[in-house]
């Protein structure tokens, strides 16, 4: 790298994170947005988690027999419910309490409960759930008991099997069908449900997209910013009278955009991924599954091949965005330009999210195929599944365009177009 | 590159059309080396499009410019190692200090560390701003910023300083500054001055030789008071006067 190069990319990268607009668009703020929002839902889910493993619960024993016993005790010694019990009471006086003492499910046993139980007849538990706030935790209280009705409803029918035939299995008895799931990937049978390889591509297909679209995005604010500030403060003149070759300048800007870039979207992919993070802490039971147990790895081919793919993606939407800013005068009208742009990120992220792009109808598939930055979404599916020629194909048509733009920009840097050049709206001038 | 004995800058039957608006319409003339140039004329006239195109950037539509001789567009690059530009509406990096503004500009055109050094201590030296040079650009006044420009532009010792309105916008005390600074430095390094202005006082404190332009053509040259004797007038505005009218 020549000194001259280092120094402009030096200035590039120094004048961009001085910018106070950049440090707190693309650094401040995604930090604080998905910290607070992450906060907020960890907040949420511990709340809703409580609520579902120690909830306050007022019981009325109607019965006050063996069963209602059973169960009493069973809650008791089992589970961290906060219990009050009320014996012989109408729902009304229950309520009132719940309401007071801040209960949100009040267990009602009948009067008959252990009687029908005996009998062989259904008996009848009342749950109710009191909606105060309109909360997910108010919704989530239930649970627990509602696992607790069903243990005894299994209790119950294998005493009562038992006592009919010693000998029987009651699980076997109850469900005489077993199915065992498995998963075929990549030639490979797995020993998985095919649920749960759905959550894992589902978790993929969103992830990429939205990096492909953040990186993009912050990339091209960036560059375009680079060059209209230069003609917004009165540089762009001085600078371009300089010894240094004008690809350097290009170059510079580039490349610096991309360092800033990087650094934006780690910041807001590391608050996207805490973000995340706080929905996986509402599962109370774990029952993931890693994406490399299923042998949904990348190589590290695929990472290369991928890598190339994100590169030209970014190099292209970063000349492109340059190509566009060349003609506005100030950061604003350059950020409005940009703006304009934002369709061709926009268009393959949303549409690739949930669906896989030969499943759309043919003029769709190729409107997408036109769009370069499809192909880095597509590229993250096919890395996964080791389908390296649609990412290559992807590569030279991304690289094609790169050049193609790359040519535009520097045509532009190399003559006078780069400061003449201001958009005409004519329609405008008509008014 | 053409051989010139002390030419600085010659221009050459220039023409420069904007779609088709006509800005410079056959320019001739020429400028020796360790002189002041003076670039006058009305607005429209020319000027600006002038200088910008024997700063390369801009390219003529027909007609050569040669500075020391080379090509403007021929030898771009070559032309860039000599001159300095300084353009009127000229601004600085905002989010820079000055002395980080000035060890920037200095990088391109010092081939040592030592040398680099010289150019930011001389250009601290010339712009006067002191210990105010710590503090980001964004924080100077309008004075202080074409200071730090001013600078810039000569700090490097450029063969060729182009200087298109040099004190534009500048009260009195700024612009007596910067007028007294360039006519020194021009008189202790030798460099070769070509500068644009609307201020004719400013041009006939600092030029040896002007030029006005009108139309894009040029249509009068000399020495200030030459010029003031030809046309029976007490200052070079009269004669800007009274040539604007008979054009």
């Amino acid at each position: 790298m020549s000194n001259a190069f280092r120094t402009l990319l030096s200035k590039e990268v120094k004048e961009t994170l001085r910018d106070p607009k950049i440090l707190i668009g693309i650094i401040i703020m995604p930090m604080i947005t998905f910290g607070v929002m992450g906060f907020f839902m960890q907040l949420s889910f511990k709340s809703i988690k409580e609520a579902a493993l120690k909830p306050r619960m007022l019981i009325i024993d109607n019965d006050l027999n063996t069963y209602s016993q059973f169960l009493i005790s069973t809650l008791k010694s089992n589970t961290n419910a906060t219990l009050k019990i009320f014996n012989r009471t109408a729902l009304s006086n229950g309520l009132k309490f719940a309401e007071d003492h801040n209960y949100p499910i009040i267990m009602v046993i009948p009067e008959n409960f252990t009687q029908n139980v005996t009998l062989g007849l259904q008996a009848k538990i009342e749950l109710y759930t009191l909606f105060k706030r309109l909360s997910l935790s108010e919704g989530s209280a239930a649970s627990m008991p509602r696992a607790l009705i069903s243990y005894l409803n299994s209790y119950l029918v294998d005493k009562k099997l038992k006592s009919l035939a010693p000998n029987i299995d009651t699980k076997i008895f109850l469900s005489p069908i077993k199915t065992v799931n498995f998963s075929i990937i990549k030639g490979r049978i797995v020993n998985v449900p095919p649920e749960s390889v759905v959550n894992i591509i589902t978790s993929q297909s969103l992830t990429m997209p939205i990096t492909v679209l953040m990186v993009l995005v912050f990339a091209m604010q960036i560059s375009a910013s680079s060059i209209a500030i230069e003609k917004e403060e009165k540089t762009l003149e001085t600078l371009l009278t300089l010894p240094v070759s004008r690809l350097s300048i290009l170059g510079s800007k580039l490349i610096s955009s991309i360092i800033v870039a990087a650094i934006g979207s780690s910041v807001y992919l590391i608050g996207y991924t805490y973000y995340l993070g706080s929905f996986s802490s509402l599962s109370t039971i774990e029952t993931s599954i890693s994406a490399e147990k299923i042998g949904l790895t990348i190589t590290p081919l695929g990472f290369t091949l991928l890598g190339i793919s994100l590169f030209l993606a970014i190099t292209s939407a970063l000349v492109l965005s340059i190509v566009v800013a060349v003609y506005a005068e100030d950061v604003r009208s350059a950020q409005t330009l940009i703006g304009y742009l934002y369709f061709l990120i926009f268009i393959p992220s949303f549409a690739l999210m949930l669906t896989d792009i030969n499943s759309l109808p043919t003029p769709m598939k190729i409107i997408l195929y036109i769009i370069p930055y499809t192909h880095p979404i597509i590229a993250s599916k096919a890395a996964l599944l080791e389908d390296y020629l649609t990412i290559t194909y992807g590569i030279i048509y991304m690289a094609f365009f790169s050049l193609i733009l790359l040519y535009i920009a520097s045509r532009m840097f190399t003559t006078e177009k780069v400061i003449t050049a201001k958009l005409s709206l004519r329609f405008k001038r008509k008014i | 590159m053409r051989s010139t004995s002390n030419l600085a800058v010659e221009v050459d039957n220039l023409k420069k059309y904007y779609g088709r608006i006509k800005a410079l319409d056959g320019l001739n003339f020429k400028v020796y080396e360790r002189e002041i140039y003076g670039l006058i004329g009305p607005n429209g006239a020319g000027k600006t499009t002038t200088l910008r195109i024997i700063a390369t950037l801009l390219q003529p539509t027909s007609g050569h410019v040669y500075v020391f001789g080379h090509d403007v567009v021929e030898e771009a690059a070559e032309v860039r190692k000599i001159i300095s530009y300084l353009p009127e509406e000229a601004g600085a990096y905002k989010n820079l200090s000055g002395l980080e503004y000035l060890h920037f500009m200095a990088s391109f055109y010092s081939k040592s560390k030592d040398e680099l050094k010289i150019m930011v201590e001389e250009a601290v030296k010339i712009s006067g701003l002191n210990e105010r040079l710590k503090d980001k650009v964004k924080t100077y006044s309008k004075g202080m910023k074409r200071r730090l420009l001013i600078a810039r532009t000569l700090m490097v010792h450029p063969k060729l300083a182009i200087l298109d309105e040099p004190t534009s916008g500048l009260d009195v005390i700024h612009a007596y500054y910067l007028r007294r600074i360039i006519k020194e430095y021009v008189k202790t390094y030798g460099v070769t001055v070509l500068l644009s202005s609307h201020n004719m006082l400013e041009v006939e404190y600092l030029c040896d030789r002007v030029a006005l332009i009108h139309k894009g053509k040029l249509v009068l040259e000399g020495f200030p008071s030459e010029l003031k004797s030809k046309y029976e007038a007490s200052n070079l505005e009269e004669v800007f006067a009274k040539v604007t009218q008979i054009v």
